[in-house]
């Protein structure tokens, strides 16, 4: 029987894909928006603000990511980012089109103004100039005025217009030789999230300008989450999972396996899945991928968080379930301090398996675990693999796990 | 220079303690009357009630019945303060609607007529219109939002203005004719003589922890709710300036979401308002006794709730709307054991504390935005007799800062190439003073770029406040700018304009960063009183994004005061991390 795997971000997808990996059959259900689209394009499994995660990538991960086709390839130590806020931050891998200093230790970085307001080179390349990575490292950012004549549009257009201008081999190409001969020629550029929507455009202005340059951190919604949008819809083109497009409303247990019921983008009417499931895997996100919902105010009676989706679970936050009533006025955010947005979540075990054997989650929707893009890789491909064991201790004759 | 008393010739005549309206408009009154002042602000401009009240300077015509001459002063007042700070007024016109449930609807609607009959006889003193008495059609025609059943209402006319903007143009003033400004310093004493007399203060720079001593002939302690513990600080018994404090909160939505005020009944039976204010609606507000710390007062979810279910019940959509902050100050009422807070006398006075053995030092407490400059007068006339000078005050005829002439907006912003409406925040904030900030475009066309695109706020605006203005962090360019207060929360331009004022004072790039993060943890933590379903979303991904671009979503998190391990903040705290990291590596 199929799995049907819920939300279609970095733990959605890696379950997918890993489930498929396994020989199994997959129905992916998303709706368009959550928190990966606007990740910044560093993937990492713990926040970073302490000393860089130590840990390679395991060859799962390695090999999701590859089969995307948006990162780069990672590295033994990891790399190094530059962010828009001015720090330098450590990452384990990150999108392609990002530029990783690690590999620039003691140089010279160009930072490239093209006098776009709301980016001040000036001002970021002394941020990261006097950051501990840069002053350990004996690296230096500099100021590069640019202004090419012939690309106007560089001064004008928002973020993520001129990233999509790249997606012009012919425009990015024009950029690739602008910034070819910039400055000494030989210094690697530092840009802004300009560097096209689509995984791929980043090379043609990189075969063209023959030095290293990439982009700094993309903010919320921007180029990052465009280019992990667009590897996820080249990867499911493939034909190979089945893909409904909607938001899951519930989740009913029959004799026959999991009823699904959907109300698909575009139509106006719920519809039932003719499939029936026999595990399936919430990866719908936290608050702010819409997966969990705070509940507030009047008439909103019950708990004072709740599940997008009506499913047999139970949330948590702080290692403890979430009981809190919402009275008559809702509940008192103040009371749980900002940080419960981000802590409450879904109560899994080490396999990912949520309140019922055939029920999983992963990624943001899991309560007491970093709320990280690698983080959620990892817990999408290890729900992938508690499903399978579940098939495989409960059918003998099903297909093993590869 | 000072004047010279029996013999004494101290650094300046008159040392002005707190930055708020009271505190600016007697340094500015001195300083028109040729005495040479310093002034000492412990937190920020504006920083307490000055900056966190309605917003309005209303006749008040709800003391018309017990305080009759607070309405009148107030109004009279109002009146001086459009005179010479034209650019810093808006009109606010308000209903009140009476509807049919409450018992005796009709008389009541009657009587409310007659009583703004009276009221109406102050409006010429502040240039407001004249009140009417509106049908229930003519209510909803008015106001399409207004909910309920209503046998009709009345309008009438009051003023909004920007307090923290008032409170900088008196300084400004004062500033440019020799006045001392000492921002975010702390008074740590008041120094005595030996027969009592006062003879100057002790003070500590907060951001630089140097201290120092200036002299004067007086005091004055203009300190508003902090006035009781200022007191002490000269050995007074804090009863001697004695207020009773009244937490006033508000919470500010993200547009304007109606035309005209409404004023409306909340479950007790007072008075509270949903305003149109600047760019955006606010609802008001709470009048409760205080005894929490003062530097930090911070509206409660239940305090929120109050005022919501208040106006919800005349204007449903506030439901709906979204809150992006919420404000919260406290007034120092005139003490008076009994009255419930709303009830309490808006009069203001000084005491002149010769009559508890401190010659010299004055207290003001009480009073009000609309009549600041009438207190703060009188304030003046008692320092001027105390020290011979007979100089009248002059306050309410000339214009204040940016208030000399009016500049049209639109040509404002065509002439420097801005946008529309980035021109028309500017010159209501700055009046003919915007004059001065776009002239900075002209050296440096990149000043142009809007840092806080929500308000919106030119870079050449932030640099502007930094030099004149005393804005010393990301916060205070909030506080006189709005910089920040809008639907983002920050997140767009915080950290730019932590990197312009690091910058501007010649500090570190993270000494920016840190100021950036403090500033937005503030207002989070501000906020969440007030957060609903949809905004945890956007609060959410404010978190994400942080995490994301500095690694410090603990930073925001943690409670204020907490600055971690290294006691240097979150910034501090990346780097340390990543030097650790290098260590180990190399």
């Amino acid at each position: 029987m199929s799995v049907l795997v819920v939300g279609g971000g970095f733990a959605g997808l890696a379950a997918a894909w890993a489930l498929e990996r396994r020989g199994r059959e997959v129905t992916l259900c998303f709706r368009t928006d959550g928190a990966s689209l606007l990740y910044s394009g560093a993937l990492d499994r713990t926040d970073w603000a302490g000393p860089p995660d130590p840990r390679p990538l395991s060859r799962d991960a390695e090999a999701f990511l590859a089969a995307l086709g948006a990162f780069a390839e990672p590295t033994v130590s990891g790399g190094r980012l530059a962010t828009g806020a001015g720090v330098v931050r450590p990452a384990r891998c990150h999108d392609r089109a990002l530029l990783d200093l690690e590999p620039l230790r003691g140089r010279r970085i160009d930072v490239v103004d093209f006098r776009r307001p709301g980016w001040d080179a000036a001002a970021l390349a002394r941020a990261w100039s006097v950051s501990n990575w840069a002053r350990v490292t004996r690296s230096e950012f500099r100021p590069l005025q640019l202004r090419p004549a012939e690309l106007t549009v560089l001064q004008r257009l928002e973020d993520n217009e001129l990233a999509a201008c790249c997606d012009d081999p012919a425009w990015a190409g024009a950029l690739g030789d602008a910034l070819r001969g910039a400055g000494d020629s030989e210094s690697p550029l530092l840009l802004g999230p300009w560097l096209g929507l689509v995984p791929g455009s980043v090379e043609r202005v990189r075969e063209r300008a023959r030095r290293p340059l990439g982009e700094t951190l993309s903010g919320p919604g921007g180029a990052a989450g465009f280019r992990f949008e667009a590897a996820r819809e080249a990867w499911l083109s493939r034909g190979d999972i089945r893909v409904e497009r909607g938001e899951v409303l519930s989740l009913r247990r029959l004799e026959s396996g999991v009823e699904a019921r959907l109300k698909a983008d575009g139509e106006n009417q719920e519809r039932t899945l003719p499939r029936r499931f026999s595990e399936v895997i919430l990866a719908v996100g936290g608050v702010t991928g819409g997966g969990i919902q705070f509940l507030s105010g009047p008439g909103q009676r019950g708990r004072s968080f709740s599940l997008s989706v009506d499913a047999p679970v139970q949330l948590r936050l702080n290692g403890r379930e979430v009981a809190l009533e919402s009275g008559a006025l809702g509940a008192d955010l103040q009371s749980l301090g900002l940080g419960a947005l981000n802590d409450v979540g879904l109560f899994v075990d080490e396999r990912q398996q949520a309140s019922a054997p055939d029920l999983f989650a992963a990624g943001d929707v899991v309560a007491d675990r970093p709320r990280t893009a690698l983080e959620a890789v990892y817990a999408g491909i290890a729900a992938a693999r508690g499903a399978c064991r579940v098939a495989a201790s409960e059918s003998p004759q099903s297909t093993r796990p590869a | 220079m000072a004047i010279e008393l029996s013999g004494v010739r101290p650094d300046v005549d008159v040392i002005v303690i707190g930055g708020g309206v009271n505190g600016s408009g007697v340094a500015r009154d001195c300083t028109q009357r040729g005495l040479s002042v310093a002034l000492f602000e412990r937190n920020d401009i504006a920083f307490g009630a000055s900056g966190n009240n309605s917003g309005m300077i209303h006749g008040g015509p709800r003391y018309l019945t017990y305080d009759p001459d607070v309405t009148y002063t107030s109004c009279l007042d109002s009146g001086h303060i459009q005179r010479i700070a034209p650019h810093l007024l808006f009109r606010i016109p308000f209903l009140m609607p009476v509807h049919k449930e409450r018992r005796g609807a009709k008389l009541a609607l009657t009587l409310l007529d007659a009583f703004f009959d009276l009221y109406d006889k102050y409006q010429p003193l502040k240039h407001g219109k004249r009140h009417a008495c509106l049908t229930a059609e003519e209510l909803q025609e008015l106001e399409p939002g207004l909910a309920g059943n209503t046998v009709g209402g009345i309008s009438f006319d009051e003023w909004g203005i920007d307090g923290v903007r008032l409170c900088v143009g008196n300084l400004v003033d004062a500033a440019e004719a020799g006045a001392e400004v000492h921002v975010n310093a702390t008074v740590t004493e008041i120094l005595r003589r030996e027969d009592g007399k006062v003879r100057g203060v002790r003070f500590r720079d907060l951001l630089t922890g140097e201290s120092g001593i200036r002299t004067s002939h007086v005091v004055v302690n203009a300190t508003g709710a902090w006035a009781p513990l200022t007191a002490a600080l000269g050995g007074l018994v804090p009863e001697q300036a004695r207020i009773r404090p009244g937490k006033g909160i508000h919470v500010y939505f993200d547009r304007r979401l109606s035309n005209y005020a409404i004023a409306v009944r909340a479950i007790d039976g007072r008075q509270v308002f949903l305003e149109p204010w600047q760019n955006m609606s606010v609802i008001g507000t709470t009048d409760t006794d205080y005894y929490g710390d003062l530097d930090d007062v911070v509206a409660t979810t239940a305090e929120v709730r109050y005022l919501v279910q208040a106006v919800a019940r005349v204007f449903p959509a506030i439901r709906d709307a979204r809150a992006i902050g919420t404000w919260a100050g406290v007034r120092p009422t005139l003490y008076d054991w009994g009255p419930d807070p709303d009830g309490l006398s808006r009069e203001h006075e000084v005491i002149d504390h010769s009559a508890h053995g401190v010659p010299g030092l004055y207290s003001m407490i009480g009073g009000k935005l609309a009549s600041y400059r009438l207190f703060a007068e009188e304030m003046t006339d008692q320092v001027a007799r105390q020290l011979g000078v007979t100089v009248r005050s002059r306050t309410h005829i000339t214009a204040l800062p940016g208030g000399e002439e009016l500049v049209d907006p639109l040509a404002l912003a065509e002439d420097a190439g801005i946008e529309a409406i980035a021109g028309a925040r500017l010159e209501y904030r700055h009046g003919a003073r915007s004059l001065r900030v776009v002239e900075r475009l002209a050296r440096d066309p990149r000043e142009a770029a809007v840092i806080c695109p929500c308000e919106p706020v030119l870079e050449a605006e932030v640099r502007y406040v930094v030099k004149h203005e005393w804005a010393k962090t990301v916060d205070g360019v909030s506080r006189r700018t709005r910089l920040g207060l809008g639907s983002c929360g920050g997140m767009r331009c915080a950290m730019r304009c932590g990197a312009i004022v690091a910058e501007m004072t010649g500090r570190s790039p993270l000494d920016g960063q840190r100021m950036a993060l403090d500033f937005m943890e503030t207002t989070a933590r501000r906020r969440l009183a007030a957060v609903g379903p949809i905004q945890a979303r956007q609060e959410a991904l404010l978190l994400a994004s942080m995490r994301a671009q500095v690694g410090s979503v603990r930073g925001i998190e943690r409670p204020s005061g907490d600055l971690g391990p290294t006691g240097l903040g979150p910034a501090v705290a990346v780097a340390e991390g990543e030097a650790l990291a290098e260590g180990a590596g190399e």
